[in-house]
Parts: C-alpha cells; sequence; structure tokens
C-alpha cells in the first residue's frame, strides 16, 4: 500500500471519528434547558448546579466572558431575534435587559418570587426580575488619602486628578453609572463634566478590575469601581476601603437580572429556573461567593449574610432608579462613542 | 484616538519589530548555523521556539499588572509591548532565515560588482537592483512574517492596553454594527496585511532546505567560533536568547506558578473543568487538522501545476490568485470574522446557526493563511525528497518501499507533525470566536480565562493556565513519543539504500 493511501486511510478514520464526537457535542444541548449567564461563571454554575441536583432539569450554561464585553450574550439575543436558542438569560446588570426587554425579545412573568423584592428591582410588566445587586463605589487608597467623603470631594475639586482612575464608560456598569448621570444631570452637565475630568489628567482605563488595582497598588490614589472588584482587593489585603458612589444622594445598585426570552419551547422549567434564581436561597449563596453581592429578597436572614454585604444591604434602599435607562444609555453611548473612537 | 491613528500606530510598531527583529534573526540564524553539533544544534532550536510558542495569553497575564504600573509613563508601556512582541516574533523570523534560498546574486557577485562600480562607476539604479536580487531576496519573507504576526496581535496589545487597530475595532463594535460596516472597517488592514503576504507567498515557494553542509560543522564551526565575529555572534545571540526566556516566558511563568502555588479551592468549584479541557482540545484538533490537511492539499495542486513537464505557468498563476483570494476572509481579524460568520448564518443558514459548524467555520478561516505559510514553508524543503520517495515507493523492491516510508516519516512525517500542532495550537488559544459562536454547553478552557483575569482570581487562572498548557502538551509528548518509536521500528528494518538519503 502507498503511503498516500495510508495517509488517506488515517485521515478518514479521524474524520469519522471527529464527526462522532462533533455529532455528541451538537447533541449535548438539544434537550437541555439553555441558559445564557453573564455572571462570572465560577460563581453561577454552583447556582445552575444546585438547581440541576434539585429539579432534575438539565441545563446547557452559556457564558459571556470579559474578551467580548457587551458583544457578547446581549448582541447575541439581538441577533438571535426570531429564532431564539436561549431560554433563561441571566444578566449581571439591568440595563442591557431593559433594552432587551423594550425591544419585546423577553417573555413576561410574574412569579412568587419576584413579589418578593421592592419594585425597583422588577420589571413592570414581569419581563425580568433584579436578585444579587453590585454597587458603584469609590476605592481609595488609605495609605494615600483618607477614605472619607469629603476627602474624595477635596480631591475631585482639585486642578490634578492623574491620581484618580475611571473605566472607559463604553462597556458595563461604567455605561450604566454615566447613562444614570445623562438622565439625572442632562447631557449638557454630564458632558462638561466629563471633560473636566479628562482635561485635569483623570485616567481612563479598561475596566473596573484595572481601576482596582491601580488603586490597590498605589499607582493612583482613588478611582471608580464596583463593589466585586473593590471586595477582591479588600479580600487580597491591600490598603483599600470602599464608599458608595451617591448621586442626589441616592446610591448606584446594579442587580442581576433573571427574565425568560421570548419563544422559549421549555416555558415551565424556565419559570422554575428563574423562580431558583429570585429565591433567597440563592441570593445568599451570592452574597457567601466572592463577589459578595447584596441581596434584596425580602425573606433574607441578615444573620446568614457576610460582614461587608449587610453593610451593603442598607445601601439598597436607598437606589436610585434606573427607570427608563435603557434610553438614556443609548444617547449616552452614542455620545461617548465619539469621545472615545472618534 | 480616531481609526487611521490607530491604524498607523499599528503599522509604525510592526515595521520597528521588523527592523529589529529581522537584525536579531539574522545574528540568531547564524548562531544555529554555527552549531558545533547537531545536538547543540537542536538545543539552539530549542531555545529559539520557547519564547514563539509561549501564549500572548500567558505573557499578557504575567505583564498587565506591570502595564498598568506604567500608566503615567505611556511610552514606556509601549516599549516594552514593542520588546515583548519582537521577542516573541524574532525566533520564527529566523527560522524563515534558515532555509531561505540562495540569492539570484551571490555575495560573490556582489563583490564583483563593487570592484565594476569602482572602476566604472554603476549606477545606484543598478546597484539597488543587484541588493534587491542579493541580500534582500532572502530577507523579505521574515520581514513580511515578522510585519504579519506583530500587525494580527489582539491579546497581549488588549491586556497591555497599547494602542492597536485590533483594540479599536472592537471599541467600534461597542453599540453593534452592521455587516457591511464590519467590513468597511477592516478593509485597510486587510489591504495592508495582502501587501506583505502575496510577496512572502511568493517567496516561500522557491525556498529551499538548509543544509547542514552548507553552514560550518565539526571541526570547521569550531574554528569560525574561534573568530571575532563568531565570537560576537555568539555573544549576541546568547545575550537576546536569553533576555527572549526571561521576559516571554520566565517572568510570566514565575507569576503563573506563584498563583497555582496559592491555590487549589476555586478548582474544587469547578467540576466542568475537565469537560472544557476536552472541548478546547476538540476544537484545536479539528479546525488545526482540516486547515493542515487544506493546506496540504492546496500546496499539492500548486506544485503539480508548476511541474516543468505537464505544469502549466497560467494554471500555477491562477492557483496563487485563488488561495490568496481564499486567505482574505483570516486577515480581518478574529472579531470580525465571528461576527460576519455568526450574521451570515443567522441570516441566510439559519437551520445550521445552532450547530457547531459556524464555530468550526469561523476558526478555520482563521487559522488557514497561517497553516499555508507554514505548510508552504515545510514543502520547500521537500522538494527533492518528494521525487526520491515517488521513485522509491513505485520500486518493485519491497526493501525500497519500506526505506520509502523511512524517508517519508524522515521528512515529512516529522516535518508535518510539528507543522500540524503548531496549527492546532494557535487554534486552541484563540479566544475570541468561541466567545461569540460556541454551543450552549460547549467552552473550550482557553475561553473563560479572561473572565478569571478580570475578577481577580489569579489562583483559579493560574491552575487552568497550567491545565490548559500542560494537557496538550503531555499529549503531544505523548503521541510524538509513539510516533518516533514507530519511526524507529521502521529504520531497524533492512532496506537496500543508506539510512540518510541526502534529504
Amino acid at each position: 500500500m502507498r503511503i498516500s493511501h495510508l495517509l488517506a486511510v488515517a485521515a478518514t478514520l479521524s474524520a469519522i471519528a471527529l464527526t462522532a464526537i462533533w455529532w455528541g457535542v451538537d447533541q449535548r444541548g438539544r434537550d437541555d434547558l439553555v441558559v445564557y449567564c453573564a455572571h462570572d461563571l465560577i460563581y453561577a454554575e454552583s447556582v445552575i448546579n444546585d438547581f440541576r441536583d434539585k429539579t432534575g432539569i438539565s441545563v446547557a450554561v452559556l457564558g459571556d466572558t470579559e474578551a467580548a464585553k457587551s458583544l457578547g450574550l446581549v448582541e447575541r439575543l439581538m441577533r438571535e431575534r426570531g429564532n431564539p436558542h436561549c431560554d433563561v438569560f441571566w444578566n449581571n446588570e439591568p440595563l442591557a435587559t431593559l433594552t432587551l426587554a423594550r425591544e419585546g425579545l423577553l417573555q413576561p412573568y410574574q412569579g412568587p418570587e419576584a413579589a418578593e423584592r421592592p419594585a425597583e428591582f422588577r420589571g413592570a410588566d414581569g419581563a425580568w426580575a433584579g436578585f444579587g445587586v453590585r454597587f458603584r463605589v469609590w476605592i481609595v487608597n488609605t495609605d494615600a488619602m483618607p477614605a472619607t467623603e469629603a476627602a474624595i470631594d477635596e480631591r475631585l475639586a482639585a486642578d490634578d486628578l492623574s491620581k484618580l482612575a475611571v473605566a472607559e464608560p463604553l462597556y458595563g456598569t461604567t455605561l450604566t453609572h454615566y447613562s444614570l448621570l445623562w438622565n439625572l444631570w442632562g447631557p449638557e452637565r454630564l458632558q462638561e463634566w466629563h471633560r473636566s475630568l479628562k482635561s485635569r489628567g483623570c485616567h481612563f482605563v479598561k475596566g473596573n478590575g484595572a481601576v482596582k488595582d491601580l488603586v490597590a497598588s498605589g499607582v493612583c490614589d482613588f478611582g471608580l469601581t464596583d463593589t466585586d472588584d473593590a471586595l477582591v482587593a479588600l479580600d487580597a489585603g491591600a490598603p483599600v476601603a470602599m464608599l458608595p458612589v451617591r448621586v442626589d444622594g441616592r446610591t448606584i445598585a446594579i442587580a442581576n437580572t433573571a427574565s425568560i426570552v421570548r419563544g422559549t419551547k421549555r416555558l415551565s422549567d424556565a419559570e422554575r429556573l428563574v423562580d431558583h434564581l429570585l429565591s433567597a436561597e440563592t441570593e445568599i449563596r451570592l452574597a457567601n461567593s466572592g463577589s459578595g453581592q447584596a441581596p434584596v429578597h425580602f425573606g433574607v436572614d441578615a444573620s446568614r449574610l457576610p460582614e461587608n454585604v449587610a453593610m451593603m444591604q442598607e445601601w439598597t434602599t436607598q437606589g436610585a432608579s434606573l427607570a427608563g435607562l435603557d434610553q438614556a444609555r443609548d444617547a449616552c453611548l452614542a455620545w461617548l462613542q465619539k469621545e472615545f473612537a472618534p | 484616538m480616531t481609526y487611521a491613528e490607530a491604524l498607523a500606530a499599528s503599522v509604525v510598531r510592526s515595521v520597528s519589530v521588523v527592523l529589529l527583529g529581522l537584525a536579531a534573526a539574522e545574528v540568531l540564524a547564524e548562531w544555529v548555523r554555527r552549531s558545533p553539533s547537531p545536538g547543540a544544534r537542536r538545543m539552539r532550536l530549542a531555545c529559539l521556539a520557547l519564547p514563539f510558542l509561549t501564549p500572548n495569553l500567558v505573557v499578557g497575564f504575567g505583564y498587565r499588572g506591570v502595564s498598568l504600573t506604567l500608566l503615567n509613563q505611556p511610552l514606556w508601556n509601549e516599549l516594552l509591548y514593542f520588546a515583548l512582541v519582537s521577542f516573541e516574533l524574532a525566533p520564527a523570523a529566523a527560522w524563515l532565515l534558515l532555509f531561505a534560498s540562495p540569492p539570484a546574486v551571490s555575495a560573490e557577485g556582489l563583490a564583483c560588482a563593487r570592484l565594476v562600480r569602482c572602476e566604472r562607476g554603476l549606477g545606484w539604479r543598478h546597484w539597488l537592483d543587484l541588493w534587491r536580487r542579493g541580500p534582500a531576496s532572502q530577507r523579505f519573507a521574515p520581514a513580511a512574517l515578522l510585519f504579519l504576526l506583530s500587525f494580527q496581535e489582539p491579546e497581549l496589545a488588549s491586556l497591555m492596553q497599547v494602542r492597536s487597530w485590533t483594540e479599536r475595532v472592537f471599541t467600534d463594535h461597542t453599540r453593534g454594527l452592521p455587516a457591511v460596516e464590519t467590513i468597511r472597517l477592516v478593509l485597510w488592514p486587510v489591504l495592508i496585511q495582502l501587501a506583505w503576504l502575496w510577496p512572502l507567498l511568493r517567496q516561500l515557494r522557491s525556498a529551499r532546505a538548509w543544509n547542514l553542509s552548507e553552514g560550518a560543522r565539526g571541526a570547521a564551526a569550531m574554528a569560525c567560533i574561534r573568530t571575532l565575529r563568531g565570537r560576537t555572534v555568539s555573544i549576541l545571540a546568547m545575550f537576546w536568547t536569553s533576555l527572549s526566556i526571561a521576559f516571554v516566558l520566565i517572568a510570566p511563568g514565575v507569576h503563573l506558578v506563584r498563583s497555582i502555588w496559592h491555590s487549589g479551592r476555586t478548582i474544587a468549584l469547578q467540576p466542568m473543568w475537565i469537560r472544557e479541557l476536552g472541548d478546547g482540545l476538540l476544537l484545536a484538533v479539528t479546525c488545526g487538522g482540516l486547515a493542515w490537511c487544506g493546506a496540504a492539499l492546496a500546496a499539492a495542486q500548486w506544485s503539480a501545476a508548476r511541474r516543468p513537464v505537464g505544469g502549466s505557468g497560467m494554471r500555477s498563476e491562477g492557483l496563487s490568485l485563488l488561495l490568496i483570494m481564499s486567505m482574505i476572509p483570516g486577515l480581518m481579524g478574529s472579531l470580525a470574522i465571528g461576527l460576519l460568520t455568526s450574521a451570515t448564518f443567522q441570516t441566510l443558514l439559519p437551520g445550521l446557526a445552532y450547530t457547531p459548524l459556524p464555530l468550526v467555520l469561523a476558526e478555520l478561516i482563521w487559522v488557514w493563511p497561517r497553516a499555508v505559510v507554514v505548510q508552504r514553508a515545510l514543502q520547500s524543503r521537500q522538494r527533492i525528497a518528494r521525487r526520491m520517495l515517488a521513485l522509491l515507493e513505485t520500486s518493485p523492491l519491497k526493501q525500497q518501499q519500506v526505506s520509502a516510508i523511512r524517508l517519508w516519516w524522515r521528512v515529512f512525517g516529522q516535518a508535518g507533525a510539528g507543522g500540524l500542532l503548531l496549527v492546532a495550537w494557535w487554534t486552541y488559544l484563540e479566544l475570541m470566536l468561541p466567545t461569540l459562536l460556541s454551543l450552549p454547553g460547549f467552552q473550550p478552557a482557553p475561553m473563560l480565562l479572561y473572565n478569571h483575569l478580570h475578577y481577580g482570581q489569579l489562583a483559579a487562572l493560574g491552575v487552568k493556565l497550567a491545565l490548559i498548557l500542560a494537557i496538550p502538551a503531555i499529549l503531544a509528548a505523548v503521541v510524538g513519543l509513539g510516533l518516533r518509536a514507530v519511526g524507529r521500528t521502521l529504520a531497524r528494518q533492512p532496506a537496500g539504500i543508506p539510512r540518510n538519503p541526502g534529504e
């Protein structure tokens, strides 16, 4: 037999074996409840596994990655409009969920657990409900300055802001923050504020994680980030402290959201998963995870929360309303894109 | 920063990488040529391969913190990035220099021209033409490779926050863009790369094997090494190689090992990691294998068309053009490839949108240009052996047929396995396409690493990275040892021709 024939046989056998394995992969999620999950899988997987164990329903999860930022699951749901593959969408911030609801891509569901939270953490039509909240915070290097609101105000009024770090507001929770300011302050005031920060040397970096690292390492004295990032620095023993960002006296609370995708063929299972995500038990699990998210469920026993998260619960009741923010987000993002990517 | 500025920054950086990388590659190639023994040559080649094969995610992971501390010194950050990319890519250029075809105008020819110039005064145009057909002709392929690989680099640029067109394309897509806009954005980068790719392929077509006898060997090599030039080359090459390994491998590696040391708990939290690892390997083997086989077939077609007997110049040129056109989509960058593949399947082939096909196809498109270049570079070494192999295979003597298998393994099998592993390795470490196109329940392990970075879960990242890098390496080693054993068994069989048939 010639070598080329031997190679052809080897290639054919390999092709058959690989096709069989890929067929198995293709079948893997066919009968499963499909969940698109933007929350970090390292924490989300235990919640999903818990659901699997309790109900016996098999679940296929598709996670988002920081590599894709906003181009991940939300854009994918938009692209899949009319041909949905996902049953439940677990988002890690509410603005994109509001946009999906506005576009009619979410199926309303008023389950028993959704009622167990303040009205600002659920959509009026039942298209989504919030749980496990993060907050926008000032992260302060305590070796460089006191962690007080007065000290931050003083530094913000100074001519030199080269020791301040903020994530580029094109993505994620910083975009939510900017959108809220767009709504509350109006575009002119926000734009003036942003340009003032920029002209005084404020660093706009890639992501809240980078802000946390800059402040924790002492390269910057303070910055704007989220509680989950700040908690990582605190857990690592970095000389940092966090203070909630307040806009007109209100905190910026950013909840995870659970929603059912319109057109799902597994409505009943999807509803059970949403109820599971919104349950007090899941809230306590997330509060005790590394991301330290504050519960909003009325039935959560505060004694089961870690100290840091218990402190945040008070901020939950002071959160600014995010209603209508999805439209502000679109306008704000259009402006920001011209600022950062002219 | 405008898109044009980002593009210009990428071009300027890549041209700088070409200049520094080429100078380094010259020294490194000569260092390998002057190896005193085959063992020393293998060791030197291994030292060169290490920085080139180190995944950028590992390097980025190691330097992300350093980059942040250089926030107020962006020029230093840029220099650090430039140095890292040069360290990684110079070995690839050296590898191409090692088997570049001899120039049409030799060094002796140039010396004669210099004498003539002194006597009669040669014009600068004539001189330029001699230089183009002389020393420059050998250096174009390495220069093009340096440019293309540095221009396409997305991960390290993103993690170190330097200006580049890949990062800027990402920012432009934050609000979502229609497919036409995506194509418009990547048009210029594709054209810029094409300007380098076309001559690179032409150059590789005429490359040939580097023969040890052309380099210094044995006593001659030792004599060479003892010369001032030989000593200078050795010192410079060892200095560069040590710096490369220290910066690209050891510093990030220490960071990685330190993370692993403090971990363990996170793996228990993730019972799915074995499946994720399997998914990553499956995707790499499938797409790497398909791309490699496709590139081999394309190369065979091209060779057939160029044969002096039965080949046609027009057909050869047509095939070249077709091959170049097939590589254009792969030059768009992984983000654009992913978005366009997704849009195509969602609108034109919705029935196939939720199968593995879009992901496999997109990975193939992405890795195809690399597979073709590697295949072409290897094929150029095999032309003479291919003729010998054809004769041995068709021989009526059993011993000669066995020799054919042995020759095939030594010249084609080993090189092919290496090339296939390299292409699969690139596919394995590609992050963006699985992020955009993977199926629910199918999560290649490398794709999830960014999340660990984001949440500062350095321990989990370290463990995963270690597993992600170690397991394919162990598998490759096991497969390699198995193949080597087969090759040795074949070599032990009696044959009618000498053991080294002059490959």
